[in-house]
């Protein structure tokens, strides 16, 4: 009995150990890293366009899930040449971070418009600054992701439509308020605190350049606009929770009826059976924070021989068609401004960009974001 | 006599329904939240208070499998739990057979360092792990993983077999090399079939801490060689729980293989030692 | 020749030992000696020595609630994890129906990975989870759901779940090898049960319990998946070292400089612990 039970896990080892080789592929590969997409764009990176560019181009997409922080560990330690994650797709606030932590970036724009015609499209502020940090060109926009209200239609028939009537109506709410925590790793984390100081002072002065924190919280409105933020914690559903996971068991309990979140991400849980149906989105008219728009960057360190394949995926990426089917799909805005090719359908369920550009917060006071990330928990938390 | 039957009638009696209920209460305390995962992996549009889901699909199931690949993740960490478990046993028999029969002074200065890993929290050298492999070029690799795990699972192995060894009949040795048989032969035909209960218990607790092995991965991993508790982690911090119900209802199935194993081959009573390292 | 032979011995031995040596050297010694050396350097450097990790970490007030943290959840866990095995091995122990299936259950906590049992936990003890929906039902003046993922409370029963099977398990085999006689003898003697269980059963089996909650302790200490996924606000140590390295840039110094204290935390406690037991089974 016991010699056979041996056996029985030497021959189920065996056959893993000879997979765990693999086998050399004809077709061109390259790895795509994403350190932005939530669950919802996860499944439709693997199922949706990672198929699309076999199919059209011909090359094979590695796609992989990792984090920021061990991405750029790891890029700082490649040798020239020798770079193994040709493409990447993160967050705005990777690119200064990586360029800081000495990691090089191809520049895309103007740089490689021959190569990447499709950049031509990409709104040119997105492509120069991030959180108010200039960037050079050193990146593709290939989505807009935009917050918004969301509550559950249930619970609020009228929902706020500003974020000063927010203010004034929580007791409505009390713990029924969803804010994820200060110091999550969720962008909402800073993006509800953010959104919120900026209904009651201004972030950036009128040249678009951002007010030291300093001044901020020695104004008068900025240090009514803090102990407004303070006191509006106090009414959220408490304990905080950790990440937006835990927040969306809460709105799906019924214990958390209204929150603000990456609206693309609410209306696709809803379309999935994720949330409940009676989850609805809404505009707050000072302002709603710009959620993590998508890049995609060339690290200057990869293999000659694959920049050419890597620029041939960006603009297929940034093509017509593919970003229509972000838009139809996913309700996610798409990098490029083709507003006019988009089918009318779309706007029966998100708000036409027009309209949405005017509320639309591009964070553009790094200082007030990381102070939030590193101090906010010390400070808002009830 | 009288006592003892006051005594048994007493248990028969009330304490029965007791004991019954506190087991009942045990037994569901354990086996409950599995449950609700597997309810929770199979259910769709489950809101608000119900105690079950209003319809059943494998929606997310496929999901795990689509997108959080979950077959090449089950993959790197049974590669990973192999390897480890090999280098752990090939250095747990030498070092077992060492402390367990040869005469070593300061034997237990010796056995309370190889189980010193044990007594600091893992996270501790797993910085310095980290560090180390990053240098190395170790991280990312299945072998570096498995490596990292190796020091929490040779510690067992060793703790393991050198008891299996201590406890060899010398008899047995002497009457193999009185007929004859040389080293090699005594090994492989006498001792090993003698350890071989040793051994594999030895295998089935290092397989499972190498198979549920978190903050090691955690430091170690890349990205070709996420294992499925990275994986869940990840997913239940960013992910649908729906989906992470899933994955860890798929991440389950072989620690109840496991169980099986060892109820099959060693009686609750003998876990004890071996699970001193879990 | 007999000296020669007393050397190749040794290097018999030695040779024998040399594979757990260099694991124990490679895999443990050296990189705990790269976390002290890392603890001493500055921030992002290769040279130069410092205290500043230590000091910038220790004078705050947080050091100090985190680490009172640490040792309430771990401690509480232990001592829950004793009163629940004594109980259940003193049941177990009279081979009752379907005893076999209850030993098996004991073991699953340890058999499965931690942080299903904590998402299972999780969704179990959630606000519309099936713990609080009995309640709910069977006590009408409950009408709020009961909190307790991510309550200090919550993450002791979270920890006891997860760390009781070490404490039941040395209980349970101290219990069984137990010389019946003794209890008979004091039965015969007309000690009545309690008397018999607190004054003969317990003494006897207080080494194998203590040594169990040893362990116990240990890995409600060093609990990092459990408080990393269900501790909400509450972060012990271990997740306050995970956290200075998730950040980018990573902060090595500062995350060595708090495993250092951690792990000295431990081996202090655990030395007291260690001598109050020798103490006490002398």
């Amino acid at each position: 009995m016991k010699p056979k039970m041996l056996l029985c896990i030497l021959l189920l080892a065996a056959p893993l150990a000879l997979f765990g080789t693999g086998v050399a592929e004809e077709v061109p590969e390259i790895t795509l890293i994403d350190t932005n997409s939530g669950a919802n764009f996860q499944w439709y990176w693997q199922t949706q366009v990672i198929p699309a560019i076999k199919d059209q181009l011909g090359v094979k997409v590695n796609y992989i899930v990792s984090k920021e922080a061990p991405l750029i560990e790891r890029m700082k330690a490649w040798e020239p040449g020798k770079g193994d994650a040709h493409l990447l797709f993160v967050k705005p606030g990777t690119i200064p971070k990586a360029l800081d932590g000495g990691v090089d970036l191809e520049t895309l724009y103007p740089d490689k418009v021959d190569v990447i015609p499709n950049l031509n499209k990409c709104p040119k502020e997105y492509l120069k600054t991030v959180l108010g940090v200039s960037i050079d060109g050193k990146g593709a926009l290939y989505w807009r992701s935009q917050y918004a209200l969301i509550y559950n239609s249930d619970y609020i028939k009228e929902p706020p439509t500003s974020w000063k009537e927010f203010y004034n109506r929580r007791a409505e709410w009390k713990g029924h308020i969803g804010i994820v925590r200060p110091d999550a790793k969720s962008g909402s984390s800073y993006r509800i605190p953010y959104s919120f100081l900026n209904a009651y002072v201004d972030m950036v002065d009128a040249q678009g350049k951002a007010i030291p924190l300093e001044d901020l919280q020695e104004s008068n409105e900025g240090k009514d606009a803090f102990a407004k933020l303070i006191n509006f914690y106090t009414y959220a559903k408490l304990p905080l929770p950790a990440e937006p996971p835990n927040m969306f068991e809460d709105f799906n309990a019924g214990d958390t009826w209204i929150s603000f979140y990456a609206m693309d991400y609410s209306l696709w849980s809803r379309h999935q059976g994720t949330m409940p149906p009676s989850i609805k989105s809404g505009f707050l008219e000072e302002g709603m924070a710009a959620g993590s728009d998508g890049y995609l960057l060339v690290p200057v360190d990869i293999p000659e021989e694959y920049k050419a394949t890597v620029y041939k995926v960006v603009n297929f990426l940034l093509s017509d068609d593919q970003q229509i089917r972000l838009i139809t799909t996913m309700w996610q805005y798409t990098g490029t401004d083709i507003w006019d090719k988009i089918p009318g359908i779309v706007w029966d369920t998100i708000p036409p960009w027009e309209k949405m550009e005017q509320s639309r917060l591009r964070i553009g006071n790094s200082e007030v974001k990381n102070f939030i990330r590193e101090k906010g928990a010390d400070i808002l938390i009830p | 006599m009288n006592l003892l039957r006051i005594y048994v009638k007493s248990i028969l009696r009330g304490r029965k329904v007791l004991i019954y209920t506190f087991l009942l209460c045990f037994g569901l305390i354990i086996y409950v939240p599995f449950i609700v995962i597997m309810l929770r992996s199979v259910g769709k549009n489950w809101f608000g208070r119900l105690w079950l889901p209003p319809e059943l699909t494998l929606d997310w199931y496929r999901w795990a499998v689509e997108v959080t690949k979950i077959f090449r993740i089950t993959l790197n960490t049974l590669i990973i739990a192999v390897i480890a478990v090999a280098i752990s046993t090939l250095i747990g028999i030498p070092t077992g057979w060492a402390l367990g029969r040869r005469k070593i002074p300061g034997k237990e200065l010796l056995m309370a360092m190889i189980l010193l890993p044990r007594m600091i929290p893992p996270i501790a050298y797993a910085l310095g792990i980290a560090q180390v492999f990053y240098r190395l070029h170790l991280v990312n690799t299945h072998f570096g993983v498995a490596l990292a795990h190796v020091a929490i699972c040779a510690p067992y192995a060793i703790l393991v077999l050198s008891a299996t060894i201590e406890g060899l009949d010398e008899r047995v040795l002497e009457a193999s090399a009185v007929c004859g048989a040389n080293r090699f032969k005594t090994f492989f035909h006498v001792i090993l079939p003698l350890i071989l209960p040793g051994i594999l218990t030895s295998i089935i607790f290092t397989f499972t801490a190498s198979y549920n092995e978190f903050t090691l991965t955690l430091m170690t991993y890349g990205k070709d060689t996420v294992t499925l508790p990275v994986r869940t982690y990840l997913a239940i911090g960013e992910g649908y729980w729906e989906v992470t119900s899933a994955m860890s209802i798929i991440l389950v199935i072989p620690s109840i293989f496991v169980l099986f194993m060892i109820q099959r081959q060693v009686t609750p009573e003998k876990l004890v030692g071996g699970f001193k390292g879990l | 020749m007999r000296r020669g032979s007393k050397l190749r011995s040794t290097g018999v031995t030695l040779s024998l030992l040399l594979p757990g040596l260099a694991c124990f050297f490679g895999l443990f010694f050296y990189p705990m000696m790269v976390t002290v050396v890392r603890s001493l350097r500055p921030e992002g450097s290769d040279t130069g020595w410092t205290l500043v990790n230590y000091i910038s970490f220790l004078s705050t007030a947080k050091a100090r609630d985190v680490i009172v943290l640490t040792f309430t959840l771990s401690l509480s866990a232990t001592l829950l994890s004793i009163l629940f095995s004594v109980a259940l091995a003193l049941i177990l122990r009279k081979k009752l129906g379907g005893h076999r299936f209850f030993r098996l259950t004991m073991i699953i906590p340890r058999v499965v990975p931690g942080l299903i049992g904590a998402l299972g936990l999780l969704l179990f003890f959630g606000s519309r989870g099936w713990f609080n929906l009995l309640v709910m039902g069977v006590f009408p003046f409950v009408e709020k759901p009961i909190q307790i993922n991510y309550t200090v409370p919550g993450l002791i029963l979270f920890y006891t779940w997860l760390y009781f099977p070490f404490t039941a398990l040395t209980t349970l085999s101290a219990l069984e090898s137990l010389d019946p006689g003794i209890e008979e003898a004091a039965d015969v003697a007309g000690a009545n049960k309690w008397h018999v269980l607190r004054y003969v059963i317990l003494p006897l089996i207080m080494p194998g319990i203590l040594a169990g909650s040893v362990l116990t302790f240990m890995a409600a200490f060093g609990a990092f998946s459990i408080p990393l996924i269900a501790g909400g606000n509450y972060r012990p140590l271990s997740v306050e070292i995970y956290k200075q390295i998730d950040l980018t840039p990573a902060r090595w110094s500062a995350a060595s400089a708090r495993a250092m204290i951690m792990a000295m935390l431990q081996v202090i406690f655990l030395t007291i612990y260690m001598r109050i037991l020798r103490r006490r089974s002398r």
